[in-house]
């Protein structure tokens, strides 16, 4: 018997700037949590970045591709990214079987800016945790380090998938 | 910013009357151990409530390899009807391929026995139209792995029959199969 399954659980627009969002909390009842985010950075040469379960250690792995008209890029990170930077971006962050136990956390991430790149992401948590808070943050797009902040206007939604 | 409690927004209204939703939960499955092939049938029940269907997986198989592939069959079908479209990023280049003789369409990726452990990689993979009857059907995939070797690929699938689709059969590019872990959802769009 088909199952209601797609949940809005939180939805923030900034009324002012911030230096992260947190969703915190998160119920382990559903099997893949979905992100969508639009907004800006305040500074230039920043990224938008997303950890879990407030870990700051080195647990991250990435690897994206890009396209501009300048051409395309490939690489991989130490760390989760979409794209930021000033001027209006867009995503959207799959993170599947965010409650298992018995994997690390994977997700997709599609994204674009009006700084005309087009981008995708495989990003690996390398915990089997479940995942219970996600911190979106804005960083250095050299050192990667938290830096400036979300603007005001940006949103930030969260959705559960049930399985 | 922070949200110590999550709202659940219920889309009931003041009247507590709940809207049906239009993204719904077909099947599961969850891989307890090793299986060679996963299959969604009877789907022509659900020809006349969806409009499209979503697979959302997370494979992991038992080839030596780092990453592999996940592919897909509709009703059966084993013949060369398929064709596929690949944007690939390894991390140092991008490439593309294609192939207009296939003998299946692509869900996704899978990681390897060889890859990093407890890695598994996620796919999405629509399914458009599926049950028209006048169109070839588009199976449009993001996938990635980030394991010992990672890759993020788009891939877009045709399967050249306008026949409805009544199952979906995916399965790994190699004999041994997925591994426990693994899991297939199947929703449907209205």
């Amino acid at each position: 018997m088909p199952t209601d399954t797609y949940v809005a659980l939180a939805n923030i627009t900034l009324g002012s700037s911030a230096s992260s969002v947190t969703f915190s909390s998160i119920p382990a009842t559903f099997r893949d949590l979905v992100v969508v985010y639009s907004g800006n950075i305040t500074a230039s040469s920043t990224l938008g970045a997303y950890r879990f379960n407030s870990d700051t250690g080195s647990n991250y792995t990435g690897v994206y591709t890009a396209n501009a008209s300048s051409g395309t890029r490939a690489t991989t990170s130490s760390d989760f990214y979409f794209q930021g930077t000033t001027g209006i971006s867009t995503a959207i962050i799959q993170v599947m079987d965010y409650s298992a136990t018995d994997k690390h956390k994977t997700s997709l991430v599609r994204s674009g800016n009006l700084a005309e790149w087009v981008q995708m992401y495989a990003n690996r948590w390398a915990n089997t945790a479940a995942i219970t808070s996600m911190t979106l943050l804005p960083i250095d797009a050299t050192s990667f380090a938290p830096t400036s902040t979300w603007a005001a206007g940006t949103t930030f939604a969260l959705y559960g998938i049930a399985s | 910013m922070t949200l110590s409690a999550l709202g659940i927004f219920s889309a009931a209204g003041a009247g507590g009357v709940a809207f049906a939703s239009d993204y719904e939960l077909i099947e599961s499955v969850i891989l307890t151990g090793s299986q060679a092939s996963i299959t969604f049938s009877s789907l022509g029940t659900y020809s006349s409530t969806y409009k499209h269907l979503q697979i959302r997986m997370i494979a992991r198989d038992a080839r030596a390899v780092d990453i592999n592939n996940a592919f897909l069959r509709f009703n059966g079908d084993t013949t060369t009807n398929y064709s596929y479209h690949l944007l690939v990023g390894n991390g140092s280049t991008v490439t593309s391929d294609a192939g207009v003789s296939n003998d299946s369409a692509v869900a996704g990726g899978s990681v390897g026995a060889s890859g990093t452990a407890n890695a598994f990689a996620p796919s999405v993979v629509d399914i458009l139209d599926p049950f028209s009857t006048t169109k070839n059907k588009t199976v449009r995939s993001l996938t990635g792995q980030n394991s010992s070797a990672s890759t993020i690929r788009l891939w877009s699938s045709n399967w050249r029959s306008t026949a409805s689709v009544t199952s979906i059969n995916i399965y790994p590019s190699s004999s041994t199969g997925f591994v426990s872990g693994s899991r297939f959802s199947l929703y449907g769009l209205k």
